[in-house]
């Protein structure tokens, strides 16, 4: 299996691929959306399911080929109920959201432009914003730093229709398109004793290299 | 053959060939109508529909009639070629929207008569197209195209009769491109530098119409729109019978709800009576005369709708409430003679049982021109509903959350409660007919013990309706009565009380939030006193949960705090050095704190006298240095 998914990454497509795919573009823009697993334990008894949704966009400058910077923002949202020490309940409502803003190191594992396939494997700094919303009472918020990893799988539209990626290049000047999955986990420590707030991600999306 | 028999054949033969030649169709009434609710009963010659295309393009024939129903219909770009005559039941209410663009109806190579009349045309690039045709007439319509926009465009059409219409800020009023069109007892309400009519036509075809600026300019005429000899500004010309520059005095236009305007005349207006009578004497009002706008002439005959109803039941004898007062705002319009008042346990009106200064009055009651009335000996007989459920309540922040079982019959629901260290002391809230309610304005960490009764009340449903003629009244929304007024539902009567429920106990409580992160870097406070555990912080955060979250303004300010503190929190931490400025700045507020949430009463008597007397010595100092500078005397 292992030895298959090798000579994947390694032939180059069959298919010749759309004109510009010869250049090698710098900048690449990718939006993704899925699912988010807080670490945060008994997270389902008071949002009512162990997952939420994650969206996230993020900007990415390619150093080379196979070395990639940039900065990422999500956006986390649930809601749940609060609790009442005194009365021993969970009670009220509550919107949790969560921003976290990423700036990371990319490392890809591609070897020609038409590459069908291509791993990747990154992290970097994270800086979480959280938000509170509880009823009747004030909205507590804050920030904390952490850190994060991901590591995904990208795989080449252009091949799967080379007309309309010629047309994404010539109407935008997008050089390549990859469908990709990923799975994200980011660590991020608040107050004492700490709460990670982070957790694991599994996103999906575009990415647009231009 | 003998002549009697050939007379016989030559009768059987005329009678045969009459019965075998086709009947002439007979003329149907078309109703549109907005819901299938609205819609008469079918008959052969009235069918209904729900899209005003589906009656004009699909199924009229010429010489049909098709009636639009109160309600705002929305037509675009709608084109008739038959000539069948089209009318709103109630000009006010009864508008045909074109959606901002494009033309609402275009007339195009009618022969024969038609009409359109008592519509509101509102929101188009053009209101009426009429091209190539003749005998058409439109008359008692209001115009509300638009700013930018034309209400009627004639092309080629010179037989055309506009009369009786009211324009209101229409960009161009009527635009035509023929001599000879009759433009008669119209009022042209434009803004300044809008045009009422253009291009110029013969003049005697335009005669008793009411030019006016609106309140923005002086006048919505040139030389060159309108036939004056002399010139029109400002001069309250009154050639042909026309009218500039005075205020036809509608009852309303201040709703932003084209609905809602009242375009009939007030009884100072200008246009009563100063109509051209040769297009028909009023139906309502002055009935010699003819009045200039939508409602002179042969009108709708429909008030507009009675407004700002109110129905209050009040006590009369103890604690049994059999009395109502309903009143209203009156309708202005000159034609309006009177009001009805209708009345029931139901929305049939039919009550029978209401006194009136001492008569026993049947619904409908014809109070006059009164906006007020007070019925008393209403009878009601509510049963006794059952107690109700009361569920465990659940906290919140200086609340309670509480739910019950509904309760048939119940017309609302009472809660007690009283703290239940002092059992004694009951409060009272009227929950309404809910099953639900958030006790608001709690202690936190006290225990209340609440209970619910349900209460149940007979209704009465009362409305009005503004009358023009008060010998037809009694059919509201079809001729000279309006349609009923917004439904009053006011409970009244003896009330049917239940037992209280069970009682249960809650605990009002601040809420921790899952998961209870800290609220970092988003107080002042916080950042000037180094911890979020600091006394003073601490007792700031009391202050703003006892004196500030338990009121709206407060609530406000801790808003507006909390949306601001963090950027200055910030600058705060980054800037250390300004850390005991600020603690110096915020010892007043923390002061504050100290005595409004730790002092007793007697201690915050005190501490006001002192302030007071602070306060008059320092403007005893400040009114001496006054008096003694004048003088170069020191103090």
């Amino acid at each position: 299996m292992i030895l298959v998914l090798v000579m994947l990454l390694a032939i180059p497509a069959v298919a010749p691929a759309a004109e510009p795919a010869a250049l090698t573009p710098h900048w690449s823009v990718e939006v993704k959306g899925g699912f988010f697993y807080p670490d945060i334990e008994n997270w389902k008894d008071f949002y009512g399911d162990d997952r939420t949704g994650h969206y996230a966009g993020s900007l990415a400058y390619k150093l080379f080929r196979q070395l990639e910077v940039g900065i990422e923002s999500g956006y986390i949202k649930d809601r749940g109920r609060a609790y009442a020490p005194l009365n021993a309940l969970i009670t009220g409502n509550v919107v949790y959201e969560v921003v976290p803003v990423n700036v990371f190191v990319l490392i890809r594992g591609v070897f020609s432009e038409t590459q069908w396939l291509v791993p990747y494997v990154g992290g970097g700094w994270t800086r979480m914003y959280y938000r509170e919303k509880i009823e009747d009472q004030a909205t507590v918020r804050g920030s904390a730093d952490g850190v994060h990893g991901r590591a995904g799988l990208q795989i080449l539209l252009d091949n799967m229709d080379p007309h309309a990626a010629h047309n994404l290049f010539t109407d935008y000047g997008i050089y390549h398109t990859y469908l990709f999955g990923e799975v994200q986990v980011m660590d991020v420590k608040v107050g004492t004793p700490s709460i990670n707030i982070g957790g694991k991600s599994y996103l999906a999306g575009f990415l647009f290299e231009f | 053959m003998k002549p009697s028999s050939l007379h016989s054949l030559f009768y059987a033969l005329f009678t045969a060939v009459v019965l075998l030649l086709p009947s002439p169709a007979a003329a149907i009434t078309r109703v549109v109508a907005q819901t299938s609710g609205q819609c008469p009963p079918v008959t052969a010659t009235t069918i209904c529909y729900l899209s005003f295309q589906d009656a004009i393009t699909n199924a009229a024939a010429s010489g049909d009639t098709i009636e639009v129903l109160p309600g705002t219909h929305s037509v675009v770009n709608m084109t008739v070629n038959k000539s069948v005559s089209i009318y709103g039941i109630e000009t006010a209410r009864t508008v045909l929207n074109g959606g901002g663009s494009g033309t609402i109806l275009t007339i195009s190579g009618v022969s024969a008569s038609m009409s359109i009349r008592n519509l509101t045309f509102a929101s188009a690039g053009t209101a009426i197209a009429v091209q190539n045709s003749s005998s058409i007439d439109i008359r008692n319509n209001i115009f509300e195209a638009g700013t930018s926009s034309t209400a009627i465009s004639v092309l080629a059409s010179p037989t055309t009769r506009i009369f009786n219409n009211t324009f209101y800020l229409n960009g161009n009023g009527i635009t035509s491109t023929d001599t000879n069109l009759n433009i008669i007892n119209n009022a042209f309400y434009q803004i300044s530098g809008a045009t009422a009519i253009s291009p110029i036509v013969t003049l005697p075809a335009i005669k008793n119409n009411l030019f006016f600026g609106g309140t923005i300019g002086p006048l919505v005429l040139t030389v060159t729109s309108m036939p004056f000899s002399s010139d029109p500004y400002f001069s309250n010309v009154d050639w042909k019978g026309n009218i500039s520059t005075l205020d036809p005095l509608f009852v309303s236009t201040s709703s932003t709800d084209v609905t809602l305007r009242d375009f009939h005349l007030l009884a100072s207006s200008p246009c009563i009576t100063a109509g051209d009578t040769s297009v028909g004497s009023n139906n309502v009002g002055d009935l010699s005369g003819t009045d200039i706008g939508a409602y002179g002439g042969q009108s709708d005959r429909i008030p507009n709708i009675v407004s700002a109803v109110s129905g209050v039941a009040s006590a009369s004898t103890g604690t049994i409430t059999d009395t109502i007062t309903l009143s209203w705002s009156p309708n202005n319009a000159y034609t309006t003679k009177g009001y009805n008042v209708y009345y029931g346990k139901d929305t049939s009106y039919t009550g029978a049982d209401a006194i009136v200064s001492g008569v026993t009055m049947t619904s409908p009651i014809d109070v006059g021109t009164a906006v007020s009335v007070i019925l008393t000996g209403l009878t009601t007989s509510a049963a006794t509903p059952s107690a109700p459920v009361l569920y465990a309540p659940e906290p919140r922040n200086e609340s309670l959350v509480l739910s019950w079982s509904a309760v048939p019959g119940a017309t609302n629901y009472i809660l007690s409660y009283n703290l239940a260290s002092a059992p004694s002391i009951t409060f009272t809230v009227d929950a309404g007919k809910t099953t639900s309610y958030k006790l608001a304005g709690l202690a936190n960490g006290t225990l209340y013990t609440i209970s619910v009764i349900a209460i149940a009340q007979d209704p009465y449903y009362l409305a009005v309706t503004a009358y023009d003629l008060a010998s037809l009244a009694g059919d509201p929304g079809v001729q000279d009565e309006s349609d009923y007024s917004v439904v009053q539902k006011v409970y009244v009567g003896t009330p049917g009380i239940s037992g209280p429920s069970n009682s249960v106990q809650g605990l009002p409580e601040v809420l921790v939030p899952y998961p209870n992160l800290p609220n970092t870097g988003c107080f002042i406070a916080t950042a000037a006193y180094g911890s979020h555990d600091a006394s003073a912080v601490r007792l700031l955060r009391k202050f703003r949960d006892s004196r500030l979250l338990t009121n709206g303004p407060g609530r406000a300010f801790v808003r507006w705090y909390y949306e601001h503190s963090p950027a200055a929190a910030t600058y705060l931490n980054e800037h250390p050095a300004l850390k005991p400025f600020v603690r110096a700045a915020l010892a007043p507020a923390v002061a504050v704190a100290i005595v409004t949430t730790q002092a007793s009463p007697l201690a915050l008597a005190m501490a006001a006298l002192i302030l007071i007397a602070l306060t008059a010595l320092f403007a005893y100092r400040k009114r001496s240095r006054r008096t003694y500078q004048p003088l170069g005397i020191k103090p």
